[in-house]
Protein backbone atom coordinates (compact mmCIF):
# COMPACT_ATOMS: atom_id res chain seq x y z
CA UNK A 1 0.00 0.00 0.00
CA UNK A 2 1.20 3.48 -0.80
CA UNK A 3 2.38 5.50 2.17
CA UNK A 4 0.11 8.38 3.00
CA UNK A 5 1.64 11.84 3.05
CA UNK A 6 0.25 15.16 4.17
CA UNK A 7 -0.17 16.15 0.54
CA UNK A 8 -2.29 13.07 -0.17
CA UNK A 9 -4.84 13.92 2.52
CA UNK A 10 -8.10 15.38 1.23
CA UNK A 11 -7.97 19.17 1.16
CA UNK A 12 -10.57 19.56 3.89
CA UNK A 13 -8.43 17.49 6.26
CA UNK A 14 -5.32 19.48 5.40
CA UNK A 15 -7.30 22.62 6.14
CA UNK A 16 -8.36 21.20 9.48
CA UNK A 17 -4.69 20.76 10.43
CA UNK A 18 -4.03 24.39 9.49
CA UNK A 19 -6.92 25.55 11.65
CA UNK A 20 -5.06 24.43 14.79
CA UNK A 21 -1.82 26.24 14.02
CA UNK A 22 -0.40 29.04 16.12
CA UNK A 23 0.28 32.47 14.67
CA UNK A 24 3.96 31.65 14.17
CA UNK A 25 3.20 28.35 12.44
CA UNK A 26 0.73 30.06 10.12
CA UNK A 27 3.30 32.67 9.15
CA UNK A 28 6.02 30.09 8.54
CA UNK A 29 3.63 27.73 6.74
CA UNK A 30 2.67 30.36 4.23
CA UNK A 31 6.20 30.29 2.84
CA UNK A 32 6.59 26.51 2.56
CA UNK A 33 5.15 26.03 -0.93
CA UNK A 34 2.47 27.51 -3.15
CA UNK A 35 -0.15 24.99 -1.99
CA UNK A 36 0.38 25.79 1.65
CA UNK A 37 0.43 29.49 0.95
CA UNK A 38 -3.06 29.16 -0.51
CA UNK A 39 -4.32 26.81 2.21
CA UNK A 40 -3.33 29.16 5.02
CA UNK A 41 -5.64 31.81 3.61
CA UNK A 42 -8.49 29.29 3.18
CA UNK A 43 -8.34 27.49 6.51
CA UNK A 44 -10.89 28.13 9.23
CA UNK A 45 -8.40 29.82 11.54
CA UNK A 46 -9.22 31.28 14.94
CA UNK A 47 -10.33 34.82 14.02
CA UNK A 48 -7.84 36.50 16.33
CA UNK A 49 -4.99 34.43 14.95
CA UNK A 50 -6.11 35.38 11.46
CA UNK A 51 -5.97 39.04 12.40
CA UNK A 52 -2.41 38.58 13.61
CA UNK A 53 -1.56 36.76 10.40
CA UNK A 54 -2.85 39.73 8.40
CA UNK A 55 -1.14 42.18 10.74
CA UNK A 56 2.06 40.37 9.86
CA UNK A 57 1.29 40.67 6.14
CA UNK A 58 0.65 44.39 6.58
CA UNK A 59 3.99 44.72 8.36
CA UNK A 60 5.78 42.92 5.56
CA UNK A 61 4.06 45.01 2.89
CA UNK A 62 5.05 48.17 4.72
CA UNK A 63 8.55 47.42 5.88
CA UNK A 64 10.35 49.66 8.32
CA UNK A 65 13.92 48.78 7.60
CA UNK A 66 15.75 49.68 10.75
CA UNK A 67 18.65 47.32 11.16
CA UNK A 68 19.90 49.04 14.25
CA UNK A 69 16.59 48.83 16.05
CA UNK A 70 16.42 45.14 15.20
CA UNK A 71 19.95 44.59 16.41
CA UNK A 72 19.21 46.44 19.60
CA UNK A 73 16.13 44.35 20.16
CA UNK A 74 17.90 41.06 19.59
CA UNK A 75 20.59 42.08 22.02
CA UNK A 76 18.10 42.97 24.73
CA UNK A 77 15.27 40.53 24.20
CA UNK A 78 14.74 37.86 26.81
CA UNK A 79 14.42 34.70 24.76
CA UNK A 80 13.50 32.63 27.81
CA UNK A 81 10.50 34.76 28.60
CA UNK A 82 7.80 32.54 30.12
CA UNK A 83 4.73 33.61 28.20
CA UNK A 84 2.16 31.50 30.00
CA UNK A 85 3.47 32.44 33.44
CA UNK A 86 3.18 36.09 32.46
CA UNK A 87 -0.51 35.77 31.67
CA UNK A 88 -1.20 33.63 34.73
CA UNK A 89 0.47 36.26 36.88
CA UNK A 90 -1.73 38.95 35.36
CA UNK A 91 -4.92 37.02 35.97
CA UNK A 92 -4.07 36.34 39.60
CA UNK A 93 -3.89 39.99 40.52
CA UNK A 94 -7.53 40.90 40.54
CA UNK A 95 -10.84 39.07 40.17
CA UNK A 96 -12.07 41.69 37.70
CA UNK A 97 -9.08 41.13 35.47
CA UNK A 98 -9.82 39.49 32.14
CA UNK A 99 -7.21 39.30 29.44
CA UNK A 100 -8.54 40.23 26.01
CA UNK A 101 -8.00 37.44 23.54
CA UNK A 102 -5.96 39.66 21.21
CA UNK A 103 -3.53 40.33 24.00
CA UNK A 104 -3.21 36.75 25.25
CA UNK A 105 -2.60 35.36 21.77
CA UNK A 106 -0.08 38.11 21.16
CA UNK A 107 1.81 37.30 24.33
CA UNK A 108 1.65 33.55 23.74
CA UNK A 109 2.28 33.36 20.04
CA UNK A 110 3.92 36.41 18.50
CA UNK A 111 7.32 35.05 17.50
CA UNK A 112 10.49 36.42 19.03
CA UNK A 113 12.06 36.45 15.61
CA UNK A 114 9.61 38.95 14.21
CA UNK A 115 10.43 42.63 14.05
CA UNK A 116 9.23 44.60 17.03
CA UNK A 117 6.46 47.08 16.70
CA UNK A 118 8.50 49.89 18.14
CA UNK A 119 9.28 49.14 21.73
CA UNK A 120 6.27 46.94 22.37
CA UNK A 121 7.70 43.63 23.44
CA UNK A 122 7.31 41.50 26.45
CA UNK A 123 10.67 40.17 27.51
CA UNK A 124 12.24 43.40 26.30
CA UNK A 125 13.10 45.00 29.55
CA UNK A 126 14.71 48.18 28.52
CA UNK A 127 14.06 51.85 28.71
CA UNK A 128 14.81 52.68 25.13
CA UNK A 129 14.93 51.13 21.72
CA UNK A 130 17.81 51.64 19.38
CA UNK A 131 18.01 52.65 15.77
CA UNK A 132 16.24 55.41 13.94
CA UNK A 133 12.85 54.33 15.25
CA UNK A 134 14.17 54.82 18.75
CA UNK A 135 11.65 55.34 21.49
CA UNK A 136 12.48 56.63 24.92
CA UNK A 137 10.45 55.56 27.84
CA UNK A 138 9.82 52.58 29.98
CA UNK A 139 8.43 49.33 28.76
CA UNK A 140 6.24 48.39 31.72
CA UNK A 141 4.83 45.60 29.68
CA UNK A 142 8.09 43.75 30.36
CA UNK A 143 7.97 43.97 34.14
CA UNK A 144 8.26 40.51 35.65
CA UNK A 145 5.88 39.66 37.08
CA UNK A 146 3.53 42.05 35.28
CA UNK A 147 1.75 44.51 37.52
CA UNK A 148 -1.71 45.82 36.97
CA UNK A 149 -2.76 49.16 38.35
CA UNK A 150 -6.03 50.76 39.03
CA UNK A 151 -7.20 53.78 37.18
CA UNK A 152 -10.21 55.97 37.81
CA UNK A 153 -13.02 55.68 35.31
CA UNK A 154 -16.07 57.91 35.09
CA UNK A 155 -19.34 56.04 34.86
CA UNK A 156 -21.90 56.92 32.21
CA UNK A 157 -24.47 58.10 34.79
CA UNK A 158 -21.90 60.13 36.75
CA UNK A 159 -19.80 58.88 39.62
CA UNK A 160 -16.47 57.13 39.43
CA UNK A 161 -15.09 53.67 39.89
CA UNK A 162 -11.71 52.05 39.99
CA UNK A 163 -10.84 49.87 37.05
CA UNK A 164 -7.85 47.59 36.59
CA UNK A 165 -5.55 48.27 33.68
CA UNK A 166 -2.09 47.34 32.52
CA UNK A 167 0.43 50.09 31.95
CA UNK A 168 2.14 49.21 28.72
CA UNK A 169 4.48 52.02 27.99
CA UNK A 170 5.40 55.42 29.20
CA UNK A 171 7.33 57.87 27.12
CA UNK A 172 8.87 60.28 29.53
CA UNK A 173 11.40 62.26 27.64
CA UNK A 174 13.26 62.37 24.39
CA UNK A 175 16.56 63.46 23.00
CA UNK A 176 18.64 61.70 25.60
CA UNK A 177 22.26 61.28 24.66
CA UNK A 178 23.01 57.74 23.65
CA UNK A 179 25.45 57.01 26.53
CA UNK A 180 22.67 57.28 29.03
CA UNK A 181 20.39 54.78 27.48
CA UNK A 182 21.79 51.91 29.47
CA UNK A 183 21.12 53.74 32.74
CA UNK A 184 17.58 53.03 33.78
CA UNK A 185 17.63 54.90 37.06
CA UNK A 186 17.12 58.60 36.97
CA UNK A 187 15.71 61.20 39.29
CA UNK A 188 13.15 63.82 38.52
CA UNK A 189 14.08 67.23 39.93
CA UNK A 190 11.15 69.33 38.81
CA UNK A 191 10.81 71.55 35.84
CA UNK A 192 12.53 74.63 34.49
CA UNK A 193 10.58 77.78 33.79
CA UNK A 194 10.43 76.80 30.13
CA UNK A 195 8.84 73.46 31.09
CA UNK A 196 11.81 71.36 30.19
CA UNK A 197 12.64 68.71 32.72
CA UNK A 198 15.47 68.60 35.19
CA UNK A 199 16.73 65.11 35.71
CA UNK A 200 19.58 63.51 37.57
CA UNK A 201 21.11 60.64 35.70
CA UNK A 202 23.94 58.67 37.22
CA UNK A 203 24.62 61.46 39.69
CA UNK A 204 24.84 64.16 37.06
CA UNK A 205 22.21 66.90 36.94
CA UNK A 206 20.83 67.41 33.49
CA UNK A 207 18.28 69.83 32.13
CA UNK A 208 16.68 70.84 28.87
CA UNK A 209 14.91 67.74 27.87
CA UNK A 210 12.11 68.20 25.47
CA UNK A 211 9.21 66.49 27.08
CA UNK A 212 6.91 64.16 25.26
CA UNK A 213 4.48 62.45 27.49
CA UNK A 214 2.52 59.42 26.56
CA UNK A 215 1.14 56.77 28.83
CA UNK A 216 -0.30 53.77 27.08
CA UNK A 217 -2.74 51.53 28.90
CA UNK A 218 -4.55 48.35 28.14
CA UNK A 219 -7.83 48.05 30.01
CA UNK A 220 -8.24 44.64 31.61
CA UNK A 221 -11.30 45.34 33.73
CA UNK A 222 -14.19 43.21 32.56
CA UNK A 223 -16.66 45.74 33.96
CA UNK A 224 -15.17 48.73 32.19
CA UNK A 225 -16.55 50.07 28.97
CA UNK A 226 -12.95 50.41 27.86
CA UNK A 227 -12.35 46.68 28.34
CA UNK A 228 -9.86 45.36 25.79
CA UNK A 229 -9.13 48.83 24.48
CA UNK A 230 -5.80 50.58 24.32
CA UNK A 231 -5.91 54.06 25.75
CA UNK A 232 -3.27 56.73 25.49
CA UNK A 233 -3.38 59.83 27.60
CA UNK A 234 -3.94 62.81 25.38
CA UNK A 235 -2.69 66.27 26.34
CA UNK A 236 -5.96 67.34 27.91
CA UNK A 237 -6.05 64.38 30.23
CA UNK A 238 -4.81 66.19 33.33
CA UNK A 239 -7.37 68.96 33.11
CA UNK A 240 -10.06 66.32 33.44
CA UNK A 241 -8.51 65.03 36.64
CA UNK A 242 -6.81 62.04 35.09
CA UNK A 243 -10.06 60.17 34.86
CA UNK A 244 -10.80 57.74 32.07
CA UNK A 245 -13.78 59.32 30.42
CA UNK A 246 -14.82 60.34 26.95
CA UNK A 247 -14.19 64.01 27.66
CA UNK A 248 -10.74 63.41 29.07
CA UNK A 249 -9.66 61.07 26.31
CA UNK A 250 -11.28 63.17 23.64
CA UNK A 251 -12.98 60.20 22.04
CA UNK A 252 -15.60 57.58 22.92
CA UNK A 253 -14.49 54.15 24.06
CA UNK A 254 -15.89 52.64 20.86
CA UNK A 255 -13.24 54.40 18.81
CA UNK A 256 -10.33 53.36 21.02
CA UNK A 257 -8.36 50.64 19.24
CA UNK A 258 -8.10 47.09 20.49
CA UNK A 259 -4.63 45.55 20.83
CA UNK A 260 -4.23 44.40 17.23
CA UNK A 261 -5.50 47.63 15.73
CA UNK A 262 -3.19 49.52 18.05
CA UNK A 263 -0.16 47.49 16.97
CA UNK A 264 -1.07 47.95 13.32
CA UNK A 265 -1.48 51.70 13.67
CA UNK A 266 1.80 51.94 15.53
CA UNK A 267 3.61 50.01 12.84
CA UNK A 268 2.20 52.26 10.17
CA UNK A 269 3.15 55.31 12.19
CA UNK A 270 -0.37 56.50 12.85
CA UNK A 271 -1.05 57.87 16.31
CA UNK A 272 -4.19 55.93 17.11
CA UNK A 273 -5.16 57.14 20.52
CA UNK A 274 -5.61 60.85 20.33
CA UNK A 275 -2.13 62.06 21.13
CA UNK A 276 -1.91 65.55 19.81
CA UNK A 277 1.58 66.94 19.97
CA UNK A 278 4.93 66.77 21.58
CA UNK A 279 6.57 69.31 23.82
CA UNK A 280 3.52 69.88 25.96
CA UNK A 281 3.60 70.52 29.68
CA UNK A 282 3.57 67.24 31.46
CA UNK A 283 0.65 66.88 33.87
CA UNK A 284 1.55 65.97 37.44
CA UNK A 285 -0.69 62.98 37.27
CA UNK A 286 1.47 61.51 34.58
CA UNK A 287 4.65 62.10 36.50
CA UNK A 288 3.16 60.41 39.47
CA UNK A 289 2.70 57.10 37.76
CA UNK A 290 -0.38 55.11 38.47
CA UNK A 291 1.39 52.43 40.42
CA UNK A 292 2.49 55.04 42.88
CA UNK A 293 -0.86 56.71 42.69
CA UNK A 294 -2.64 53.64 43.99
CA UNK A 295 -0.52 53.92 47.11
CA UNK A 296 -1.34 57.55 47.61
CA UNK A 297 -5.05 57.01 47.33
CA UNK A 298 -6.72 54.79 49.87
CA UNK A 299 -5.03 51.53 49.09
CA UNK A 300 -7.22 48.95 50.84
CA UNK A 301 -6.69 45.53 49.34
CA UNK A 302 -5.20 47.16 46.31
CA UNK A 303 -2.00 47.73 48.28
CA UNK A 304 -0.54 44.48 47.09
CA UNK A 305 -0.56 45.59 43.48
CA UNK A 306 1.50 48.64 44.22
CA UNK A 307 5.11 47.61 43.88
CA UNK A 308 8.16 49.35 45.13
CA UNK A 309 8.59 51.35 42.01
CA UNK A 310 12.18 52.46 41.77
CA UNK A 311 12.88 53.27 38.21
CA UNK A 312 11.61 56.79 38.42
CA UNK A 313 11.60 58.58 41.74
CA UNK A 314 10.38 62.11 42.01
CA UNK A 315 12.27 64.07 44.63
CA UNK B 1 -21.43 -5.82 22.23
CA UNK B 2 -20.84 -4.84 18.62
CA UNK B 3 -18.85 -6.83 16.09
CA UNK B 4 -16.69 -4.81 13.71
CA UNK B 5 -14.63 -6.15 10.83
CA UNK B 6 -11.73 -4.14 9.41
CA UNK B 7 -10.76 -4.09 5.74
CA UNK B 8 -8.11 -6.78 6.31
CA UNK B 9 -10.76 -9.05 7.80
CA UNK B 10 -9.86 -8.78 11.46
CA UNK B 11 -12.84 -9.16 13.75
CA UNK B 12 -13.28 -6.93 16.81
CA UNK B 13 -15.84 -7.35 19.56
CA UNK B 14 -16.34 -3.90 21.04
CA UNK B 15 -18.58 -2.59 23.80
CA UNK B 16 -21.49 -0.63 22.41
CA UNK B 17 -20.74 2.71 24.08
CA UNK B 18 -17.17 2.62 22.77
CA UNK B 19 -18.23 1.68 19.24
CA UNK B 20 -20.83 4.42 19.22
CA UNK B 21 -18.19 7.12 19.64
CA UNK B 22 -18.02 6.63 15.88
CA UNK B 23 -21.01 8.42 14.40
CA UNK B 24 -20.74 6.15 11.36
CA UNK B 25 -21.10 3.01 13.48
CA UNK B 26 -23.81 4.59 15.61
CA UNK B 27 -25.89 5.43 12.54
CA UNK B 28 -25.38 1.97 11.09
CA UNK B 29 -26.51 0.35 14.35
CA UNK B 30 -29.60 2.51 14.33
CA UNK B 31 -30.31 1.60 10.72
CA UNK B 32 -29.99 -2.15 11.07
CA UNK B 33 -31.65 -2.36 14.48
CA UNK B 34 -30.87 -5.12 17.00
CA UNK B 35 -28.77 -7.71 15.19
CA UNK B 36 -25.61 -9.76 15.59
CA UNK B 37 -24.44 -8.99 12.07
CA UNK B 38 -20.83 -7.79 12.00
CA UNK B 39 -20.32 -4.28 10.70
CA UNK B 40 -17.70 -3.96 7.98
CA UNK B 41 -15.30 -1.01 8.12
CA UNK B 42 -14.13 -0.89 4.52
CA UNK B 43 -11.61 1.90 4.78
CA UNK B 44 -9.82 0.98 8.00
CA UNK B 45 -7.06 -1.59 8.46
CA UNK B 46 -6.53 -3.40 11.76
CA UNK B 47 -3.22 -1.58 12.37
CA UNK B 48 -5.01 1.75 12.32
CA UNK B 49 -8.13 0.44 14.03
CA UNK B 50 -6.06 -0.75 17.01
CA UNK B 51 -5.03 2.85 17.57
CA UNK B 52 -8.54 4.19 17.05
CA UNK B 53 -9.90 1.67 19.52
CA UNK B 54 -7.22 2.56 22.09
CA UNK B 55 -8.25 6.21 21.82
CA UNK B 56 -11.97 5.47 22.07
CA UNK B 57 -11.55 3.25 25.12
CA UNK B 58 -9.43 5.86 26.89
CA UNK B 59 -11.86 8.68 26.06
CA UNK B 60 -15.13 6.72 26.42
CA UNK B 61 -16.23 8.65 29.49
CA UNK B 62 -15.24 12.13 28.33
CA UNK B 63 -18.07 14.63 28.54
CA UNK B 64 -19.28 15.59 25.08
CA UNK B 65 -17.61 18.80 23.91
CA UNK B 66 -19.69 21.87 24.63
CA UNK B 67 -19.29 25.49 23.63
CA UNK B 68 -21.19 27.09 26.47
CA UNK B 69 -18.47 27.30 29.10
CA UNK B 70 -18.84 31.08 29.20
CA UNK B 71 -18.72 32.65 32.59
CA UNK B 72 -16.94 29.96 34.56
CA UNK B 73 -13.60 30.01 32.79
CA UNK B 74 -11.69 33.03 31.60
CA UNK B 75 -11.23 33.33 27.84
CA UNK B 76 -7.57 32.52 28.33
CA UNK B 77 -8.22 29.25 30.08
CA UNK B 78 -10.75 28.27 27.49
CA UNK B 79 -8.18 29.06 24.88
CA UNK B 80 -5.42 27.03 26.52
CA UNK B 81 -7.71 24.08 27.17
CA UNK B 82 -8.71 23.89 23.54
CA UNK B 83 -5.17 23.95 22.23
CA UNK B 84 -3.05 21.83 24.50
CA UNK B 85 -3.45 18.10 24.30
CA UNK B 86 -3.15 16.04 27.48
CA UNK B 87 -0.01 14.07 28.23
CA UNK B 88 -1.76 10.84 27.33
CA UNK B 89 -2.80 12.32 23.98
CA UNK B 90 0.74 13.52 23.32
CA UNK B 91 2.09 10.01 23.89
CA UNK B 92 -0.72 8.49 21.91
CA UNK B 93 0.02 10.65 18.86
CA UNK B 94 3.77 10.14 19.11
CA UNK B 95 3.72 7.79 16.11
CA UNK B 96 5.25 7.90 12.66
CA UNK B 97 3.71 10.31 10.20
CA UNK B 98 2.09 7.73 7.94
CA UNK B 99 0.18 6.22 10.86
CA UNK B 100 -0.83 9.69 12.06
CA UNK B 101 -2.30 10.51 8.66
CA UNK B 102 -3.96 7.08 8.59
CA UNK B 103 -5.56 7.88 11.94
CA UNK B 104 -6.83 11.17 10.51
CA UNK B 105 -8.36 9.39 7.52
CA UNK B 106 -9.90 6.70 9.75
CA UNK B 107 -11.29 9.26 12.20
CA UNK B 108 -12.78 11.14 9.30
CA UNK B 109 -14.31 7.98 7.79
CA UNK B 110 -15.61 6.70 11.14
CA UNK B 111 -16.76 10.23 12.01
CA UNK B 112 -15.10 10.57 15.43
CA UNK B 113 -14.85 14.33 15.79
CA UNK B 114 -12.64 14.49 18.90
CA UNK B 115 -10.10 12.03 17.50
CA UNK B 116 -10.03 13.88 14.18
CA UNK B 117 -9.45 17.23 15.91
CA UNK B 118 -6.81 15.85 18.25
CA UNK B 119 -4.93 14.14 15.43
CA UNK B 120 -4.95 17.34 13.39
CA UNK B 121 -3.70 19.23 16.45
CA UNK B 122 -0.87 16.71 16.60
CA UNK B 123 0.02 17.57 13.00
CA UNK B 124 -0.04 21.29 13.84
CA UNK B 125 2.18 20.45 16.80
CA UNK B 126 4.75 18.80 14.48
CA UNK B 127 5.19 22.14 12.75
CA UNK B 128 5.33 24.32 15.85
CA UNK B 129 8.63 26.17 16.16
CA UNK B 130 10.01 24.75 12.92
CA UNK B 131 11.51 26.74 10.08
CA UNK B 132 10.23 26.65 6.52
CA UNK B 133 13.14 24.42 5.49
CA UNK B 134 12.51 22.02 8.37
CA UNK B 135 8.81 21.76 7.51
CA UNK B 136 9.68 20.92 3.90
CA UNK B 137 11.96 18.21 5.25
CA UNK B 138 9.37 16.80 7.66
CA UNK B 139 6.63 16.48 5.06
CA UNK B 140 8.84 15.93 2.06
CA UNK B 141 7.47 19.01 0.33
CA UNK B 142 9.11 20.53 -2.74
CA UNK B 143 9.61 24.29 -2.81
CA UNK B 144 7.69 25.19 -5.95
CA UNK B 145 7.78 28.98 -5.77
CA UNK B 146 8.76 30.91 -8.87
CA UNK B 147 11.81 33.14 -8.47
CA UNK B 148 9.56 36.21 -8.05
CA UNK B 149 7.43 34.51 -5.41
CA UNK B 150 10.55 33.17 -3.78
CA UNK B 151 11.93 36.68 -3.42
CA UNK B 152 8.77 37.83 -1.69
CA UNK B 153 8.57 34.74 0.49
CA UNK B 154 12.20 35.18 1.54
CA UNK B 155 11.50 38.72 2.58
CA UNK B 156 8.68 37.73 4.87
CA UNK B 157 10.21 34.56 6.20
CA UNK B 158 10.51 34.75 9.95
CA UNK B 159 12.94 31.93 10.30
CA UNK B 160 15.63 33.34 8.02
Amino acid sequence: METITFQSLPTELQLLCFSFMTVESLIVSSSVCSDWRRLVTLADIHPTRRRFFYLYRIMMDNPRPDERALLYMHRNLDYNFDREAYLEALLKQNPNCRIPEEFSIWVLEWPDKLPAIYHLRHGYYTNATGGSSRMYGTNYFALKPPIISRVVERLAHGGKRHAVALLIWMTRWQELPYDWLEQPIFKYRGRDSDSSLKLTISGTDCTHFTQWDVETWLMLDMNSKYYGKVVEYPVNFASFGGIFSEEALGKPSSSCPDWITYLGSRWLGVAPCGRVSSGTVIPEIVLDVAMRRSKIEKPGVLEQWAPDFRYCTSS
Amino acid sequence: MVILITSDNVKYVVEKDVAELSVLVKNMLEDIGPSDEPIPLHNVTSTVFNKVLEYCIYHRNDPPPSDDDEGCASPLHKYLASHICSEWDQRFFDVDQALLFDIILAANYLDIKTLLDDACKAVAHLIQGKSTEEIRGIFNIVNDFTPEEEARVKKENVSS
